[in-house]
């Protein structure tokens, strides 16, 4: 075994080795945790437990999966990857009651976060969209993601996935009160 | 409203808030706790097999395995398959991908025409439930099914078992950002890393796979194009090892630069291909990449190439399936326990060995 160059963005490909030297785990989490978090954040409304539950359920799954992480990737990038999951899982277990999913929206706006009035109003606009079509344009637009990574993170067709974002934007536009392309 | 000005509102949504300074260190404890758990594990593991081994011999183990009846995962009495041929799936089907079984491979065996399926070629399965077995021929172990539509990589074959052209797939890899973890979730066949043998077609010649054209941009292309949104076995399939060009920015490193990582690769192993993250050479489709869409690039020291400056557009020539590749087959240390040699080789010829490197001024 051999020590590596310095590198950028704590690469690890073998992420299971720091499972050994608890300072350099801590390390490790304390560099990424706020990325991870920052992330669910701005895409769980604003609503800091949901943000919290889903980065327990992504650094636990991390850890679990650990010797998954080949090093490909930028290790956020991997941790951002299971967040997303896990937030796609979260949205289609409470797409199934939507009464949990008003039960959401309705907790939106703890914290600091209606700082903005424009992310407030883009919140809202992002509230009323079903969850599929909240998700798309958010992987899309947020994440910039291409519309076949979208498709495969929501488990549809491209085709399937272009025709969810066409009605996303047009949902989102009408919700936000800007005018059509039209 | 335009799509700019829609990314433009939800860009606002980027939040930078910290987490809660009891939740991190709640959430710490656990993660140590489960972490620690999983190193003992690791280092106890070659000591299990070896008192397992040690415990088979005393039980006259080598008569009971000659009589076959006991038979152990991983010693097989039939031939090894070649390294690009073996099974390569990790985990097992769940109970409902079983129960899929639309295209039983399950009556009388017959002699079939030679398929016309190529190594590297993309393909897709014409029929739902098209079973994918760790091994040819009808008895295999069924590891999941592919739905009518679903691609897949060709590995190898063809091999005539039982009547039926099998063909060695690999799922189509995860393209970076992918969102899919392992292969382990609710269903193998959910996220596209798994691996098995499938028959091609019915006895009577109907195909069950057919090739895909896959959209293959020529060179030279930009990275946004080559990248983000493919996989490595996708872009082996449109460029095998030809060479080819593309324009993508080398960002510079962020101030918060983690320590980097160990590669558990000795030499002569390829270390440069198998630790291709090692130096972060990892290419942005645009200078505000904000790190999902980046593509690496692997660099053999023996050819001399260095990377300029960062921070900067650059023009790189490179080509997939290097020929170190298939020194992957030893390079176990470096990957999970469970990827099989052929897996190695696989994962290591979709890496782009670069061949030259020049800075630019932006991209095509």
């Amino acid at each position: 075994m051999r020590s590596a160059p310095a590198t950028w963005g704590s690469p690890m490909p073998s992420l299971t080795r720091l499972f050994e030297d608890q300072l350099a785990f801590r390390d490790w989490y304390d560099r990424t945790l706020p990325r991870v978090y920052r992330y669910l954040l701005s895409r769980c409304s604003g609503d800091t437990a949901l943000a919290e539950e889903l980065t327990q359920q992504t650094f636990v799954e991390a850890v679990r999966r650990a010797d998954r992480f080949d090093g490909r990737s930028d290790v956020v990038t991997w941790l951002c990857a299971i967040a997303r999951n896990k937030l796609v899982d979260h949205c289609r277990r409470s797409g199934r009651d939507q009464r949990r999913h008003d039960q959401l929206v309705v907790l939106d706006g703890g914290g600091d976060w209606h700082q903005s009035e424009t992310r407030d109003a883009v919140e809202r606009a992002l509230d009323r969209l079903p969850g599929d079509q909240r998700l798309a344009l958010i992987f899309r637009y947020l994440d910039q993601m291409h519309v076949r990574d979208v498709a495969g993170a929501l488990g549809r067709s491209e085709s399937a996935t272009e025709s969810l974002l066409s009605r996303a934007r047009e949902g989102f536009r009408r919700a936000y009160g800007a005018p059509t392309d039209a | 409203m335009r799509d700019d000005h829609l990314a433009q509102l939800l860009h606002s949504l980027d939040h930078i808030a910290e987490p809660d300074a009891v939740f991190a260190d709640d959430l710490f404890a656990r993660l140590s706790s489960t972490a620690a758990a999983r190193a003992r594990g690791r280092s106890r593991t070659p000591f299990l097999l070896l008192a397992a081994t040690l415990m088979l011999v005393a039980l006259g183990g080598g008569m009971a395995l000659g009589s076959g009846l006991i038979k152990l995962p991983g010693l097989s009495r039939e031939p090894l398959p070649a390294p690009s041929a073996s099974a390569t799936a990790t985990s097992l089907p769940s109970a409902s991908v079983q129960a899929t079984v639309s295209a039983a491979v399950n009556s009388t065996p017959s002699p079939i025409p030679a398929a016309t399926l190529a190594s590297d070629q993309i393909v897709h399965s014409t029929v739902d439930g098209l079973e994918v077995r760790r091994s040819t021929g009808i008895d295999g172990e069924r590891l999941g099914s592919m739905a009518a539509g679903m691609e897949a990589f060709v590995v190898g074959g063809p091999r005539e078992v039982d009547g039926y052209n099998w063909y060695k797939l690999s799922g189509l890899g995860l393209p970076p950002s992918s969102g899919c973890v392992s292969a382990e979730q609710t269903d193998p066949f959910e996220c596209p890393v798994w691996g098995g043998w499938v028959a091609a077609g019915d006895k009577d010649g109907t195909p069950w796979l057919e090739p895909s054209s896959p959209d293959c941009p020529p060179s030279p292309m930009n990275l946004e194009d080559l990248g983000p949104g493919r996989s490595d076995l996708q872009r082996l399939a449109c460029y095998g090892n030809q060479t080819i060009t593309f324009r993508g920015w080398w960002p510079k490193l962020p101030q918060d630069a983690g320590l980097g990582g160990l590669c558990e690769v000795s030499d002569p192993t390829p270390r440069w291909l198998v630790c291709q993250n090692i130096n972060y050479n990892l290419l942005d489709p645009s200078p505000s990449g904000d790190g999902l869409g980046l593509l690496r690039i692997s660099i053999n020291p023996a050819t001399g190439v260095t990377m300029p400056e960062r921070g900067q557009w650059v023009e790189v020539t490179a080509h997939l399936d290097d020929p170190a590749a298939e020194q992957c087959y030893d390079a176990g240390a470096n990957y999970p326990p469970d990827v099989d040699p052929g897996e190695r080789v696989l994962d290591c010829r979709g890496q782009l060995a670069v061949e030259s490197v020049k800075v630019v001024d932006g991209i095509y």
